[in-house]
């Protein structure tokens, strides 16, 4: 009974269910609660994102997940709805929901996982379904995962600032109700591989096409006398991988990661990654990354805004659609908390508390910036 | 004017077997990467039957499953999906941050 109060209130919280030990011959439901800080910064936006998450494992193989995480962007940007230079602050609220059930007793084991997320801030509404299945073959030495996910957005317009009303020039007067959709669907595809008991290879592949409203609601070009406008169509094709390699003299896992990106507006990418994870202890582990990031400019992006014409079809003043590089170097710190094994309840020794910082140099308008993680699981 | 006509012919014949050969030549480019990764793969599916479950406890440590870092990646991917063009398409939820 307490148990179930417990799972009931779990989940009534919002809930993490990957790594769970569901026991299907006792049958105990188990599962593991998170708390997580999240945190962006760039010379225009802040972001703090708190987020519950909890997860709840079957002993017949089912899992759940659910999950919440309020968005708090504090911002200047005109590219966020600013109308003059003061910053403002605005809130964004996003529910996952997610389920999966794993088929143990196929000779190649089948798990099917789906999920749904809504997301809404005063001036966006975002809903998203996911489905995702996954077969594992060769005594699960092999796994094949396919993934397809819809997405639909609703947007509006929210100035703030100023009189806080739509200026005359964004395509109408300030009493006109601004409201565009974006919709995409994203299909996947992904191999992982074992090659050797150390030797780990992953390859993917994910194509997305979007269609509807892909410029921003407030940015404009020609000082300001033209508002944004984008292809209403976009095809994403991008490849990715994944090599590890675990060292067990020295307890250190080595990984390549790899992206290549092309899509119809021109934009093509390149994205290697190198990782270095060092066990210290058999409860404390620190990884460091370093990430690069090059990109070519959208066909219709010009450095200078004020250079487009009433005539041009497509206008911008993405700084992301521009060409630029980002050179990234992060360190994460995971504590485990077995060293307390004994001396305090088995939910604090089973914990996992972890750490993370990142700095991103960027060489587009956005300028810098910095990412930091930190989380703290505990397992019931 | 018919002198030009062949000219112009016999030259855009000459083009069209150049263009052809550019194309065969760039088509067996883009080939041959695929037929060594479908080589790869194949020499590594068949290579890694021999990776008994008994034989995965390096490839089960934390460091070596992306599942562990599955939640820490989520809000990163949102970050990259609001600051590069490359990257996202349906992860993005929220247009306040100048997501779009």
């Amino acid at each position: 009974m307490l148990r179930l109060l417990l799972t009931a209130s779990v989940v009534a919280l919002g809930v993490h269910p990957s790594r769970t030990d569901a026991d299907a011959v006792t049958g105990t439901w188990t599962g593991a609660a998170q708390v997580r800080g999240n945190y962006y910064w760039d010379q225009s936006t802040r972001v703090l994102a708190p987020e519950v998450i909890a997860d709840l494992a079957a002993p017949q193989g089912t899992r759940m997940r659910v999950g919440y995480l309020v968005d708090s962007i504090t911002s200047a940007s005109i590219a966020a709805g600013a109308l003059e230079d003061v910053r403002f602050t605005e809130t964004r609220h996003q529910v996952d929901l997610k389920a999966g059930h794993e088929l143990l007793e196929r000779k190649n084991p089948v798990d099917l996982f789906g999920g749904l997320r809504f997301s809404r801030e005063p001036d966006y509404f975002s809903f998203a379904s996911l489905f995702q299945p996954t077969i594992w073959l060769a005594d699960r030495a092999t796994m094949f995962r396919g993934r397809i996910t819809y997405l639909h957005d609703e947007i509006g317009q929210n100035f703030r600032g100023g009189s806080g009303q739509r200026p005359d020039n964004m395509g109408g007067t300030s009493a006109d109700r601004f409201r565009e959709t974006l919709d995409a669907i994203s299909v996947a595809v992904g191999w992982e591989q074992a090659i050797t008991p150390t030797l780990l290879l992953e390859v993917g592949y994910d194509f997305t096409y979007q269609w509807g409203f892909l410029a921003n609601p407030y940015r404009s070009v020609i000082g300001g006398q033209r508002p944004e406008e984008h292809p209403d169509q976009r095809f994403r094709n991008l490849l990715f991988s994944r090599f590890a390699w675990y060292i067990p003299k020295s307890r250190t896992s080595l990984q390549v990661l790899y992206r290549s990106y092309l899509d119809n507006w021109k934009v093509s990418a390149i994205n290697p990654e190198f990782r270095i994870y060092q066990e210290m202890s058999p409860f404390f582990q620190m990884r460091l990354r370093y990430r690069y990031y090059k990109q070519t400019g959208a066909y219709f992006y010009k450095s200078n805004p004020n250079d487009y014409t009433f005539r041009d079809p497509y206008v911008t003043a993405d700084p992301k659609l521009s060409a630029f590089h980002v050179n990234e170097a992060g360190i994460q710190l995971l504590v485990f908390g077995g060293f307390l094994e004994g001396r305090v309840h088995r939910s604090i020794a089973g914990a996992s508390f972890d750490i993370s910082f990142n700095y991103r140099w960027n060489t587009n308008a956005f300028g810098n910036q910095v990412v930091a993680v930190t989380g703290l699981r505990i397992p019931f | 004017m018919a002198a030009n006509n062949n000219s112009c012919t016999s030259h855009s014949t000459g083009g069209t077997r150049a263009s052809l050969d550019q194309k065969k030549t760039s088509q067996k480019r883009l080939f041959t990467p695929l037929k060594l990764a479908l080589l790869i793969a194949l020499g590594v599916s068949s290579a890694c039957a021999t990776v008994k479950p008994y034989e995965r406890e390096y490839l089960s440590r934390p460091s070596m499953d992306r599942e562990n870092e599955r939640t820490e990646a989520m809000f990163y991917s949102h970050v990259l999906d609001a600051r590069e063009g490359a990257t996202g398409g349906v992860g993005t939820a929220g247009g306040g941050c100048g997501c779009n």
